[in-house]
Formats: structure tokens, sequence, C-alpha cells
């Protein structure tokens, strides 16, 4: 019988909403914390991580999902957040579990999107001990929240029939200490600046954890910059066909099987 | 202070749906309450936390205030077995969440002792209202931000059915593009939507000469399935009209870019003219210029809780 209950945790003096699968007939030794995507994809992606979640208690596995601050449920607003503010909240759902569930000795990580990179580039800080798992990591955080951006323009578009502020006088907007509100997320130069710079393919990572990283695509063509982390990270690549499922596509993502039995596979291979 | 709480409850088919309760502070009258129904499967939040913008807005003037999830999203428990996005915004405009709607009701009447309820959302969630205050004493009101009058489906291509304000909106759009050699070279490539731009000459035409089918109240009412004329959602009018009849109240809040206003006017307004008349009293409409589906930006946010303050005071003031 799996358990789902609804908990707040604190980051930084703020209460942070997260949900905990657990079994009460297996006693855990592993947890994973779910680690979600940025702005609208988490709301997109949501039910494909609650899915597995669900599916990774069943195998035994504790799991935290929680809302970073500024999300969902947290306290604080989007518009303070950073990466930074992102890794604290990881690492203070790690220490969450660490002293509410004793006998846990494993805390591992899955991270989608943005929330793999963070995870990637900041495990050592969020001392989590247990495998990662990065489904469709960000590896070039400028092109990224170009991307993001970009959808500021096609709303002045669709609004005012033009383009009354491009990129560039965005961006010097957020230089200058305002907001620029992008499909309702109230983004800050702090933000703007620190995902623009996460370049995964920069450096090496010697974190010691076993690495899966899934590259999710359309097809299984592996993307060359993929094959360099999974390189630079010394980690198992896997590639899974998968629509998009954190945008907005024709199909209804419940789940996502193909990924759900890459990473499971995996799994279970460490055992 | 606002007290914020998680809560769960069961449907009828023993789900667990998880929810969020606001409550404002202690030394204010709480006999009525609002549930804000989650639109599309972008759970209790709504999306860039619009619900939670707007509970904490509506706490503030006294409410207290839930938002919850339907079973097969967000945190709920339950499955849904409609593989695409059409197919379940379909389901959800046919009433697929109004029984979760009566158990979150029911919840809020037993543990907060509210049976005043004021049902509120945004698109699937304002349908889901409207089709749930038909047949529920308790709601006293209609708070429908974007509220769809047309029925989604993966069997229905919405090109067929484009209204004059949307053919308006995309022939200008084609206009402007004119001078765009992109545009001309998606045209020469087959990228371009043909059947949207043959639909937009067309129509050109034939709106002078063409008038919209009115379904009648009566049929509909009776329940008979027969197929609606145009895309038109066909418990949308009757439940609508039934409201009125029960003496609810409805505010409805429209943003001016979207074609969901344009759909309101033309495929239910301009039909129901005059049994609208009727109860013009009881129904307040505002537009948000320029506003975009999601109500993106906080001062189309402002007029939102500026109509809302407004409307709330004059229709239920006594009873908080």
């Amino acid at each position: 019988m799996i358990k789902e209950t609804p908990v707040f945790f604190k980051s930084d003096g703020l209460n942070i909403f997260g949900v905990v699968h657990d079994s009460s007939t297996v006693t855990h030794n592993k947890a994973m914390v779910f680690c979600h995507s940025f702005a609208e994809e988490k709301l997109w992606s949501h039910r494909v991580l609650v899915s597995y979640a669900r599916l990774l208690a069943k195998m035994g596995y504790l799991c935290i999902r929680f809302d970073y601050r500024g999300y969902g449920d947290s306290q604080g607003e989007f518009s303070d957040c950073t990466i930074e503010s992102y890794a604290d909240d990881i690492k203070n759902a790690v220490i969450y579990i660490k002293t509410t569930f004793p006998k846990i000795q494993e805390i591992g990580l899955i991270g989608h999107r943005l929330g793999a990179s963070i995870v990637l580039d900041r495990y050592d800080y969020i001392s989590a001990n247990g495998p990662i798992i990065l489904w469709d990591p960000i590896i070039d955080g400028n092109r990224y929240i170009q991307e993001f951006l970009r959808s500021h323009l096609t709303t002045q578009l669709a609004v005012y029939g033009e383009i009354r502020e491009t990129r560039e006088k965005l961006i010097e907007s957020m230089e200058s200490g305002k907001l620029v509100n992008v499909e309702g997320y109230d983004l800050n130069y702090s933000q703007y600046d620190s995902i623009s710079k996460i370049m995964l393919n920069k450096q090496h990572y010697d974190s010691g954890a076993s690495i899966l990283i899934v590259q999710i695509n359309r097809n299984l063509k592996i993307k060359k910059d993929v094959e360099d982390l999974a390189y630079r990270a010394n980690s198992e690549l896997k590639c899974v066909v998968e629509d998009p499922f954190w945008r907005e596509i024709k199909k209804f993502y419940y789940e996502a099987p193909e990924l759900y039995k890459a990473t499971t596979d995996w799994l279970k291979e460490l055992q | 202070m606002i007290d914020i709480s998680p809560v769960c409850f069961t449907n009828k088919n023993g789900f667990q749906l998880i929810g969020m309760l606001e409550k404002p502070e202690s030394e204010i009258d709480r006999s009525m309450g609002i549930i804000l129904l989650s639109p599309g499967i972008k759970m209790r939040v709504a999306p860039h936390r619009l619900y939670n913008k707007m509970s904490s807005h509506f706490v503030k003037q006294g409410f207290t205030v839930l938002r919850f999830d339907f079973y097969g999203l967000g945190d709920a428990e339950g499955e849904i077995k409609e593989m695409l996005l059409a197919d379940l915004y379909g389901s959800i405009q046919l009433g697929r969440y109004v029984d979760d709607t009566k158990c979150a009701i029911d919840w809020m009447s037993k543990e907060c002792g509210i049976d005043k309820i004021i049902l509120a959302g945004l698109c699937g969630g304002a349908i889901t209202g409207l089709l749930t205050a038909q047949s529920e004493p308790r709601v006293k009101g209609l708070l429908a931000l974007g509220i769809p009058v047309i029925l989604d489906s993966s069997d229905i291509d919405p090109s067929k059915y484009l209204t004059d304000g949307q053919i308006d909106r995309l022939h200008s759009g084609y206009i402007r593009r004119l001078l765009s050699v992109h545009s001309w070279f998606r045209l020469l490539t087959f990228q371009s939507d043909y059947r949207v731009i043959w639909k937009i000459i067309i129509k050109n035409f034939s709106k002078y000469f063409n008038t919209p089918e009115k379904p009648e109240i009566s049929s509909i009412k009776s329940s008979e399935t027969k197929p609606p004329p145009d895309n038109i959602n066909p418990l949308f009018a009757p439940a609508f009209i039934k409201i009125l009849e029960k003496g609810k109240r409805v505010i409805l809040i429209f943003s001016g870019s979207d074609r969901l206003k344009w759909e309101y006017d033309e495929k239910f307004k301009s039909l129901y003219q005059d049994e609208l008349n009727e109860y013009k009293n009881q129904i307040e409409e505002v537009t948000i210029e320029k506003a975009n589906h999601i109500v993106s930006l906080p001062e189309w946010q402002e007029v939102m809780f500026s109509a809302s303050d407004s409307w709330f005071q004059k229709n239920f003031n006594e009873n908080r």
C-alpha cells in the first residue's frame, strides 16, 4: 500500500511544499528526490513525475516530489529564484528526508530538464549520496533562456501585433533591476544570468555517484552535446523516444513508458 | 496573516484528492467560501500560479478559499485514459469533474461549516463550475474566466468552426505577413495551414450571407443526444440559462485577445440575446483589453481582481 502525504519543510526560512510517497509495508532504506523543471515546463510535466514517483515507491523507494520556492504551493516568489536558490531547496529536501526518515541510507536525485542540470552541477553542495538520474538535462543554459525570452516576443506579437521590445532590450531592462514577465513568470536578472551561465559541457564531473543521462527525443539519434556530457560525467547514456511532454503538445502525457523503462532498468542494474 | 494548509479528501470513487485551504484572519466572518477549479491539466496552481495569486487576493477579501486537484491530475489519485489533450478537454467540457467539485463542496461544508459557495475557474475550471452550479443549491455564484462554449475533441477540426473574430484576426495577421519572405517560403513549401487560409477567403464572403444556427434549449434540456450544430457544447446554453433561472449570479471575465471571447459572443450570446436579457441583472461581463488566455500580466490580473471585488461587493456583501 503506497501512502502519499503532503508535507512542508523549511528552506531558507520558507515553507517548501512536497509530497512524500512511501509504502506502509516496506521499510525503505533508499530514497529518491525529484527535482522538477523550469517555469511552465514544470506544470506540463507534473503528472509524468507523479506517475514515476508512484512506480518507484512500489519498487521500495521512498520518494519526495517538491516545489522549489516560488513554484506550486511553496512560499516565495519566482522573481526571487536563482540557480542557487533551486540548489538550496534541493539540498533542504535531502536534509528533510535524512532527518525525518533516519533509516534511509541512500538518497538519490532525479532531475528533469533544468532540474537535471542543477543536480549535476551542484551535486556536491546538495549532499546526496545516491545515484543521479538526469532526464533531458539543459546543457547550454544560455540557449535555453534565450528561447524562453523568445516567448515574450511571441506574446508581444499576439497582443500588440508588433515587437515593441527586442530580446536585447528585455535583457537591458532586467540588468537595470526590472522584472520581465514571460508567460506570467517574472524573471529577474540574477535568475536570467545564472541560467545563462550554465554550460555543462565545459568541465568534467567526478562526484563518484552512479549517473544515468536519458536523452528524450522523437528519434533515437544521439545528440553530440549529450554524448559529450555523458563522457564528461562518466555516466551511462540512454536514449528514449518520447514526445516533449514538458511543452504543450497534442498528446496528454500521463506517463512516459519508455523513459520509465530505461530509468528503472538502470536502477535495477545498480542493485 | 493567511493560514494555508494542505488538505486531502476522497471523491466518489475513493480517489484521494489533494488541495490547499486558505483561510482569512479569524476575526472576519467566514460564512462564504470560494472553490477554485483547476483549468485543463494545470492543476490547483494554474498557469504561472494564477490561482495562488487569486486565492491570496480572495482571502484578503474575507473568503475561505479551497483549490484542489481533480482525479488523475496534479497530485490526486486516479488515472486518465484519454491519450490526447483535445479529448481530455472535451470530457471536462462535458462534466468529467462535476462529481469531484460536489465532493469538494461537501468537504468544505463539513470541515469549514461553509455552505454558500462561489465556484471560480479559468477555462476548463469555469465550465466545470457552470455545469456543477446548475444542480448544486449551495453554489450561489460563478466567477468564470475565459469560459469555453465549444467542445474540444480530436475528431473535430477547429479550423472548420472559426469565429468571425478569429477570422478577422487571422486575416490581419496574414495581411501583415504579405511582405515577409519567410511567410511566402512557408506558403510555397506547403508548410502553411491551407485549410485556415481557404476558410478565411470563404468566410470573408459567406459571413455576409449566413447566420449561425441556434440550438433549441428545450431539445437540449431533454438531454437528447442530437449532434450540435457547429462545434458548440450542447450542455453550455441549458446550464447557463438554468443557473440564471435559479437566481444565481455570474461574472464572465474574458481576455480581449482570446478566441474564447469571440466564441462566447458569436456562438452563444448573439443566439440567446432574448433569454439573456431576461436575467441581465444577474450577469456581469468584463473584457480585459488585450489580455491573453492565461492573464499573464499583473496589470491584466489587476483588472480581473477589481472586477471580481465589485461583483462580490454588489452581490454577496450581506453574506460576509
